[in-house]
């Protein structure tokens, strides 16, 4: 039981992380329809300016997040406004695609830019461990989970009540009619691929400060296609919740199960859950229905 | 130059190759194909064979893809279980390579309609990320399933033998291989010669409208797994026979993508596109590579970078291509041909 | 996709093509085609008068010849009963002179019967051998076209009544 319990909550930090950049995820796919699969390398380029920042540069930890997500906010806006405005009204595959060539460029780049060698990264928390009751966890996931946890809450609070926020669901809710109003669209396109990229690239920062920096960060980016699913691609509530459920579920198949397969199990269980969850409910557990007429 | 293209018959005008010129390139092709191993080297023999499996890989996912609109990024496991069939029936059950190709080929078109299947109810993204989903966990079977698959040593196997002959070389091999490539590229064309390319098509473009005509969604995607993934496991016969070796490194989420890749930089839709992405999506990695090496002579470091180049490179031609050019080299050869249809009078 | 392939779709439902066939083609896959393109030919291109367009990609045509090929792929499927949405709706007087031009052959050399909505008076009065009139979902007469013409009912119905009559 002590064991389950220490899997469940360990899953539950690490979810935390999941549920940012899924939601980064999520607010690109709602205001765009485009489903970014350059998240990953949002994520390692965001650890990468981090690391830059503090170790080249000795900016202490609160300047550097600043600059991180300034120069996120301008790598997801250059990539909407020289890439993905072109691609707008093109089938889904042509999209799909897109953002696959752009993470092969981005990866390419980063490892020209940083080299491909593993770095740790400078400490951003206090070290010792958190004990509650019988559970320990690890200090870097728990202030990780918290971190994520805070920016979801900022997020969430800029969407329900910021001017920008409101103007940003009107688009995802219906192009026409908020053009209509006077919403700039195409700004709020750029403004979601902002967004998205910081979220993106603090997760990045989050994962790489437990695990180090090192390209292979960017495999994380494809855990978040299981999260996303889960909850729908166009629901952040579902993102959140999705983030958490992954959380959990690799954790336990990983402490469970690795011993009957061989190891692995972390990996592929996600995506085990995701086709069962598929096969029920083809649009996720929160998604919105399609409902298509001629 | 040939002007004005008068037809008698409707057959006439059905046909692949409709102009007299058309034939005369495509038997020229023929022969030049027939002709090229006993030219080339090793390395060009090399090279011929893989982009013969790339093609067949490519032609398939392009028939799924391009014409039937069902995006795939599982392909790679498809050539993957297609490779494992092969190797596994070769080295247990002494199956000969002959047999192997189309049984590899069942095998994948099998595992094709059960990943397939849930297609009736996903659409668009939500399937894409099943068969990410797919791609996921047949890879993780490939590493994990050891006493079938050898884990992640994989498994060795002889040179396979025609007719008592063993094809223990590039230029042995390459009968083989193209073979296989004639026939599945003059099946995929045939394919949309009649009503169930057809059906593809209009399921890719308006899938409600396509039900209203009386194309039964299922059964046609279906099919359309069906031939995809069996073309995908021919290629993975193909493939493990010519290296007679197989892991599950083989067969990352990086190798669907660069199927993919194949169809939209040679043009979704279409058979011919295939074929050209598949030898251009083989070759210039291969190009750059020769040149980093040659510049590595005089930049000793050089080949550090040539990997991270290669990934920049890769995913700016796919960025081009959909940018500039959606509908890939197929049309900029329509373009070219048609330039030379009234050459040297343009208009 | 081509005017002669969107056609040729609307007559999926008669083929007999198998997958296997198909990817072999010659023999049965290849005499069906070629029956099919007869077929198509004689009865709905040339029918239609569009021998011209019949290997243009259908997305470019402009409107009127785009639901000229869309009854193209009806006729292709050789229904018994025709039910048409507002076929003349947007289009100009020579379109619409056409379309039923055609809608009156199908009727009287197919023997095909012909349901349709519209809001053209003019075609309706000029091809129709019955009409019958709705009003808010409520049937109010079904008739030849003269006798609802001047019906009091449809008069009021849709012209409104005189002034303190």
């Amino acid at each position: 039981m002590d064991i389950f319990l220490q899997l469940v909550v360990s899953g539950l930090a690490v979810g935390g992380v999941y549920a940012l950049i899924a939601l980064g995820f999520v607010l690109i796919y709602k205001a765009t329809s485009i489903i970014n699969f350059a998240t990953g390398e949002f994520m390692v380029i965001g650890a990468y300016f981090c690391y830059t920042a503090m170790v080249f540069m000795g900016a202490p930890a609160v300047p550097a997040f600043l600059i991180v997500m300034a120069f996120a906010a301008l790598l997801g806006l250059s990539v909407e406004r020289l890439i993905l405005r072109h691609m707008l009204g093109q089938p889904t595959i042509s999209i799909v695609m897109v953002t696959i060539g752009l993470s092969s460029i981005l990866m390419g780049l980063a490892d020209l830019i940083w080299g491909a060698d593993y770095r740790s990264f400078p400490p951003l928390f206090p070290r010792s461990p958190i004990v509650i009751g019988e559970i320990i966890i690890r200090s870097n996931l728990f202030y990780g989970c918290v971190l994520a946890v805070v920016a979801v809450l900022v997020f969430a609070l800029l969407f329900k009540y910021a001017k920008v926020g409101v103007a940003m669901r009107a688009t995802a809710d219906d192009q026409m009619a908020s053009f209509s109003m006077g919403i700039n669209v195409k700004s709020m396109f750029t403004l979601s691929w902002a967004f998205g990229a910081i979220a993106a690239s603090l997760g990045g920062i989050i994962i790489a400060n437990t695990g180090g920096v090192h390209p292979s960060v960017a495999h994380v980016g494809l855990k978040i296609f299981p999260v996303v699913i889960l909850g729908g691609l166009d629901s952040i509530g579902g993102a959140v919740v999705g983030g958490f459920i992954v959380g959990i579920v690799e954790n336990l198949a990983g402490g469970y199960l690795d011993s009957y397969v061989g190891g692995g199990a972390k990996g592929v269980a996600p995506f085990v859950v995701l086709v069962l969850i598929l096969l029920v409910k083809p649009y996720g557990l929160f998604g919105k229905e399609e409902i298509e007429r001629l | 130059m040939r002007i004005g293209d008068y037809k008698e018959t409707y057959a006439a005008d059905e046909a692949v190759f409709r102009t007299p010129t058309s034939r005369f390139w495509l038997g020229v092709l023929f022969v030049c194909l027939l002709i090229f191993p006993f030219l080339a080297g090793d390395y060009l023999l090399y090279m011929a064979n893989l982009v013969g499996v790339a093609v067949v890989a490519a032609v398939g996912l392009n028939i799924l893809t391009g014409f039937a609109g069902q995006i795939s990024l599982g392909h790679a496991a498809f050539v993957g279980i297609g490779a494992y069939t092969a190797a596994i029936l070769t080295t247990r059950l002494n199956v000969p390579f002959l047999l192997c190709l189309p049984l590899s080929g069942f095998s994948a078109a099998f595992f094709g309609m059960l990943v397939g299947g849930p297609s009736m109810r996903m659409k668009g993204l939500y399937l894409c990320i099943a068969t990410l989903a797919a791609q996921v966990i047949f890879e993780f079977i490939f590493m994990h399933w050891e006493s079938l698959t050898g884990g992640i040593r994989g498994i060795n196997l002889p040179a396979p033998t025609v007719f008592g002959l063993a094809l223990d070389n590039e230029f042995k091999f390459y009968w083989a291989t193209l073979a296989v490539v004639v026939i599945c590229v003059t099946a995929g064309r045939n394919l949309f010669r009649t009503r169930l390319g057809r059906a593809f098509i209009a399921i890719r473009d308006r899938d409600i409208s396509a039900e209203l005509m009386g194309i039964n969604l299922f059964t046609y995607k279906m099919y359309a797994f069906a031939v995809s993934s069996f073309m995908a496991g021919v290629a993975g016969c193909l493939w493990v026979n010519f290296l007679k070796t197989v892991t599950p490194e083989h067969f990352p989420l990086s190798e669907s993508i660069r199927f993919l890749a194949m169809i939209i930089v040679g043009g979704m839709g279409s058979i011919l596109g295939a074929i050209f992405g598949a030898i251009f999506m083989t070759v210039v990695p291969e190009v750059l590579t020769n040149v980093v090496g040659m510049l590595a002579e005089i930049f000793p470091e050089g080949m550090n970078y040539l990997f991270p180049l290669q990934q920049v490179v890769f995913g700016v031609l796919i960025v081009a291509f959909l940018v500039f050019e959606p509908h890939g080299l197929a049309e900029i050869w329509r373009r070219v041909k048609d330039y030379f249809r009234l050459w040297p009078f343009e208009h | 996709m081509t005017v002669l392939d969107n056609i040729k779709l609307g007559a999926h439902a008669h083929g007999k093509t198998g997958l296997f066939s198909a990817l072999w083609y010659w023999g049965s896959a290849q005499r069906e085609e070629m029956e099919l393109r007869h077929r198509v030919e004689e009865e709905v291109i040339d029918f239609l008068e569009i021998e011209a367009i019949r290997k243009r990609s259908v997305g470019a045509l402009p409107y009127g010849l785009q639901k000229r090929v869309e009854l193209g792929r009806a006729l292709a499927m050789r229904p018994k009963v025709l039910l048409m949405d507002e076929p003349v709706a947007g289009m100009n007087a020579e379109e619409t002179e056409d379309m039923a031009r055609f809608i009156l052959d199908i009727n009287e050399e197919r023997n095909v019967t012909i349901v349709l909505i519209e809001h053209d008076m003019k075609v309706i009065m000029d091809i129709s051998e019955r009409v019958l009139v709705l009003n808010f979902g409520r049937k109010l007469v079904e008739g030849r076209p003269d006798e609802v013409q001047t019906h009091p009912e449809v008069v009021q119905a849709y012209l409104g009544e005189k002034k303190g009559a």
